[in-house]
């Protein structure tokens, strides 16, 4: 009873969305903090039987005017279990002590510790006194096990302490080791992070070293959709703790929830690359943090069913909410995308939206990555090797084609991959190095090229 | 005479110690296992503080549940968003009238999100068979159930599954039952941020650790500064309460806690005051050895001392004696023709006190020589009334002037083989007591009786007798009977020790017979008929 009422409801949802559409031209929509691009991956569709399209969502942040910028509520967690002793700890610290340079007095920090046990070694407080929290860092001594799970927990609990939707609120996690106290599972921890980003908590992981579990420090940061680094050389903790802050500083909004509502004769088959709900017409999706000059994206696969030849054809209606943390308000982006139908093959091929299918072979390839490392992880090697190999060889034919120069160092990277399948010491590192990438490829977040 | 000091000694001092240390480790048994006892109840008690912290976050959690399933709606789109933005909950869930589910809209399955599809996966068993909607909220029992009724009357509904705990907290509200399901790790997270850090703990905790253990022996979360061994035991363990009765919480104690609150200060305690103990007594023990030793070697230098001073008058004393019998007997042979009484009495004296003299240097080196076991017979062929006879003979004299009759039945005439020397010197020395304590009863009767390898020689006074107690100790050495009549007569008080002895040498004893007046020694020897030797 309650779905029919529903489906009346987007009938007359579609016929406004029309107008919007014809209002908003072409499909964008922005305030002073974002800026909302719809995209098809042609404008064209031929004509005839349900054609697959993809719908590109994006959402730039945008510079202010002025220097100003959101507070911080930040929580550093560090490991310092017994394989941290020596080199690794003492860069951890010097980079976390570092990182503390580029914060403000009212900015909020907490240091926590970890080993078999855990330590809260500086409480959430403003920066107002350095030193102390300086001095609380060098304490820091290594030794023992792995507690991770309690470590981010203590640190969750640390930011909640001043969680406030106009600051930006992040997890900085370190480990370079297996958890071995408490939940130590991928799904764990990802259900963990699912649960802080609901709260506007991103959670940002560092694996440090070649024996980290890169799926469950990678599941982590992507549930709350935080930033993941493979680190090999202590030596460039400090860079990435400073590229880290980098990106809390240049935080312009967060709580992004995005809505897509697909029009009637289109079908919501999948989101590329990251978690997203389809229900019925509708696709929700989330992100927690979008940063100035840099733009993220929603890739939607959908399945048209286009008209006569001619007919202009609705596709969906996004709607993105998010916090301005500038203005300190919750605002509200519309856009729409259309696409009309066309007799000519060659003309939907003319017409197609390069970037957008740029992007789409990206993720593809993101996937197909992913499959290959589950077979070299279910031990299957020659299989393995066999797959990465035809994702060089698919991700090089459309950079021949598209002309991308990024999905050519993809195809090298999956070639290179393939070659390293056969040797587990090698394979060991070359899997950081592939959950790093691919995770950079998932979180669809590139650089914001001013047009 | 030394090995027995130092078995004497070692029982003195070995006994007390051995029971001051029995019943000093009885009173710490006992009272170890009262601090045991003492110690885990303190433990348990902190333990349940801990699960009382662990209570208020469940009930906190509990309470952030409520918030977001109320206000109580049925509207699909809304039950979603709440669903998709609820950092507490993995899903809600409506169940209408007769229980049917209506979200996640299970009639609508083309519409369902992949979530809630893996939802229902989860949760499907416990719709169907209404294991949650069929519980009457009176017919609950639970522990904490009256803690329910305060809060819109919500309960937890917990099951296992994945290996590992899953609760759904539900709400009866009119015809309607709304549910919403736990993010599991999202509570444990918040569990742990409510329990203590590694330094945090209470003091009585602080030197140990305390666990949280799930339902299948995993460790969620760790506290306190000292890292128990691999597969350490704990020392204490309680249940976490409801909903979470599947967890633990453990404590191990580090060792140096538990060694204090189970008393090893005390066991050391102890062990220092009986050491000192021990010390105290065996330094006191030495002291005595060493007095002891010493009394007993300067003892025996005077023994050895007497000794040597006997041997060196035993020879020029024979001398004397010779020629003081050789003077008697010329003088006797003279005294026939010119009657010089004097003379001859005065020559009877020199003789009688040289025999004494004699008499005495033989017991002082029968005793050394029975002290060093080197007191052996030297058996001749004779007849043991003769002998008997020449040592009355001898004591004649002291006897007329002491106005002593002498009365000797002789019964041993025959042959026999003995030491003539060792019967001279014991019947002389039993002559000699007469003489000197009991010559008031003015008879001195002596038997002796021979028969087949036997002699036995009575030897009885009249004198003042000895009482039983005497009688007892006069055969020992040194030993002299203190009274009236002993008082100002000389002696070494070993001659009846070593008559006893030189019988028992002889194969056989000297004993002292009960009798009504004075004192009756009997002398019994072995003298094997001579010739049968």
């Amino acid at each position: 009873m309650m779905f029919s009422r529903r489906s009346h409801f987007y009938r007359l949802l579609a016929g406004f969305s029309v107008l919007a559409c014809s209002l908003v031209s072409p499909a964008g929509a922005a305030d002073d903090s974002a800026l909302l691009e719809v995209e098809m991956s042609s404008p064209l569709v031929l004509a005839g039987a349900p054609r697959t399209a993809y719908l590109r969502i994006g959402l730039r942040g945008l510079r202010h005017a002025t220097e100003d910028r959101a507070p911080l509520n930040v929580a550093i967690v560090l490991d310092r279990s017994g394989s941290m002793q020596g080199e690794k700890i003492d860069e951890a610290k010097r980079a976390a002590i570092a990182a503390l340079d580029r914060l403000r007095p009212d900015d909020i920090v907490s240091v926590v510790s970890y080993q078999s046990t855990v330590d809260v070694v500086v409480p959430a407080t403003k920066l107002r006194d350095r030193r102390t929290v300086q001095d609380a860092i060098q304490r820091i001594q290594a030794s023992g096990k792995t507690a991770l799970f309690g470590g981010v927990s203590k640190g969750a609990g640390e930011l909640e302490k001043f969680l406030d939707e106009n600051r930006v609120n992040t997890l900085l996690l370190l480990s370079d080791g297996l958890a071995n106290v408490g939940p130590s599972s991928p799904g764990e921890l990802r259900q963990l992070g699912v649960s802080l980003a609901r709260q506007g908590i991103s959670v940002t992981t560092i694996g440090l070293g070649l024996n980290y579990n890169e799926d469950l420090m990678t599941g982590l940061a992507m549930a709350s959709d935080g930033n993941h680094f493979f680190v090999e050389d202590a030596r460039d903790l400090e860079s990435v703790f400073a590229a880290e802050f980098g990106d809390a500083v240049s935080v312009v909004a967060q709580g992004v929830r995005i809505r897509v509502r697909c029009a009637d004769n289109v079908r919501p088959i999948r989101v590329l690359g990251r978690d997203a709900q389809i229900s019925g017409q509708d696709v929700y999706a989330s992100m927690n943090q979008l940063f100035h000059d840099q733009t993220r994206f929603l890739m939607l696969e959908v399945e048209i069913s286009p008209g006569a030849p001619g007919r202009v054809q609705q596709v969906a209606d996004v709607e993105v909410g998010y916090r301005n943390l500038m203005t300190a308000q919750n605002r509200t982006l519309q856009s729409s995308a259309t696409v009309t139908a066309a007799a000519n093959k060659a003309a939907v091929e003319r017409r197609k939206n390069r970037d957008v299918a740029v992007e789409v072979v990206r993720q593809i390839g993101a996937e197909q990555a992913q499959a290959a490392t589950i077979l070299r992880d279910k031990g299957k090697v020659d299989e393995a090797r066999i797959a990465f190999e035809k994702n060089s060889a698919y991700l090089e034919s459309n950079a021949a084609v598209l002309k991308d120069e990024t999905l050519r160092e993809e195809a090298v990277s999956n070639s290179r991959a393939s070659q390293k399948v056969d040797n587990d010491a090698e394979w060991q590192r070359e899997r950081k190095v592939q959950q790093e990438a691919q995770y950079k490829t998932r979180q669809q977040r590139i650089d914001a090229s001013p047009k | 005479m030394k090995p027995k000091l130092i078995a004497v000694l070692a029982l003195i001092v070995l006994v007390p110690l051995a029971v001051v240390a029995w019943l000093g480790a009885k009173a710490m048994g006992d009272e170890q296992a009262m601090r045991k006892l003492g110690f885990h109840e303190l433990m348990l008690g902190q333990l349940s503080a801990v699960d009382a912290v662990l209570a208020r976050s469940v009930e906190a959690y509990r309470e952030r549940l409520l918030n977001e399933m109320q206000p109580f709606t049925l509207d699909v789109d809304e039950l979603r968003r709440r669903t998709r933005n609820s950092p507490y909950a993995v899903q809600f869930y409506v169940l209408g009238p007769e229980d049917r589910l209506i979200y996640p809209p299970v009639a609508l399955a083309d519409q369902l999100t992949l979530d809630e599809r893996q939802a229902l996966e989860r949760t499907q068993q416990i719709w169907d068979e209404g294991e949650i909607s069929n519980r009457r909220v009176d017919a609950l029992d639970s522990p904490r159930g009256s803690e329910y009724a305060s809060a819109g009357d919500a309960r937890w509904h917990v099951w296992y599954r994945d290996r590992g705990l899953q609760m759904i907290l539900w709400v009866r509200e009119g015809d309607y039952l709304y549910a919403a399901e736990v993010n599991r790790t999202r509570l444990l997270a918040d569990l742990i941020t409510a329990l203590p850090e590694t330094d945090a703990l209470a003091p009585e905790l602080a030197e140990g650790q305390v666990r949280l253990i799930d339902s299948i022996g995993r460790p969620l979360y760790e506290w306190g500064a000292a890292e128990p061994e691999e597969g350490a035991e704990p020392d204490v363990e309680t249940a976490v309460g409801e909903p979470l009765g599947a967890w633990r919480l453990e404590y191990y104690a580090s060792s140096s806690v538990a060694g204090a609150a189970l008393g090893s200060g005390l066991w050391w305690n102890f062990s220092a005051t009986w050491v000192l103990l021990a010390m105290g007594v065996f330094a006191l023990a030495l002291y005595f050895y060493r007095e002891q030793a010493a009394e007993m070697r300067e003892a025996s230098q005077r023994v050895s001392f007497v000794n040597q001073v006997s041997h060196e008058l035993k020879t020029p004393l024979t001398n004397i004696r010779m020629y003081a019998e050789l003077l008697e007997d010329n003088i006797r042979a003279r005294d026939a023709v010119e009657d010089n009484q004097p003379l001859t009495r005065y020559v009877d004296v020199i003789v009688f006190e040289s025999q004494r003299l004699s008499r005495l240097i033989g017991n002082v080196l029968s005793f050394s020589r029975g002290r060093r076991d080197a007191l052996d017979l030297h058996p001749k062929p004779g007849v043991v009334d003769d002998v008997i006879r020449r040592v009355l003979d001898q004591f004649e004299p002291a006897f007329e002037s002491k106005k002593v009759r002498i009365d000797f039945s002789p019964g041993a005439p025959d042959e026999t083989s003995f030491d003539p020397d060792v019967l001279e010197q014991i019947l002389g020395n039993l002559a000699s007591n007469v003489e000197k304590y009991a010559a008031s009863g003015g008879v001195l009767e002596v038997a002796s009786r021979q028969e087949a390898d036997r002699v036995q020689i009575t030897v009885q006074d009249r004198g003042p007798g000895l009482s039983a107690a005497e009688g007892r100790r006069v055969f020992e050495p040194f030993y002299r009977v203190h009274n009236r009549l002993t008082e100002g007569v000389s002696g070494t008080g070993i001659g009846l020790a070593i008559s006893r002895e030189l019988a028992r040498l002889h194969g056989g004893d000297l004993v002292l017979l009960p009798c009504e007046v004075g004192a009756r020694f009997q002398l019994t020897m072995s003298c094997p008929p001579d010739g049968k030797e």
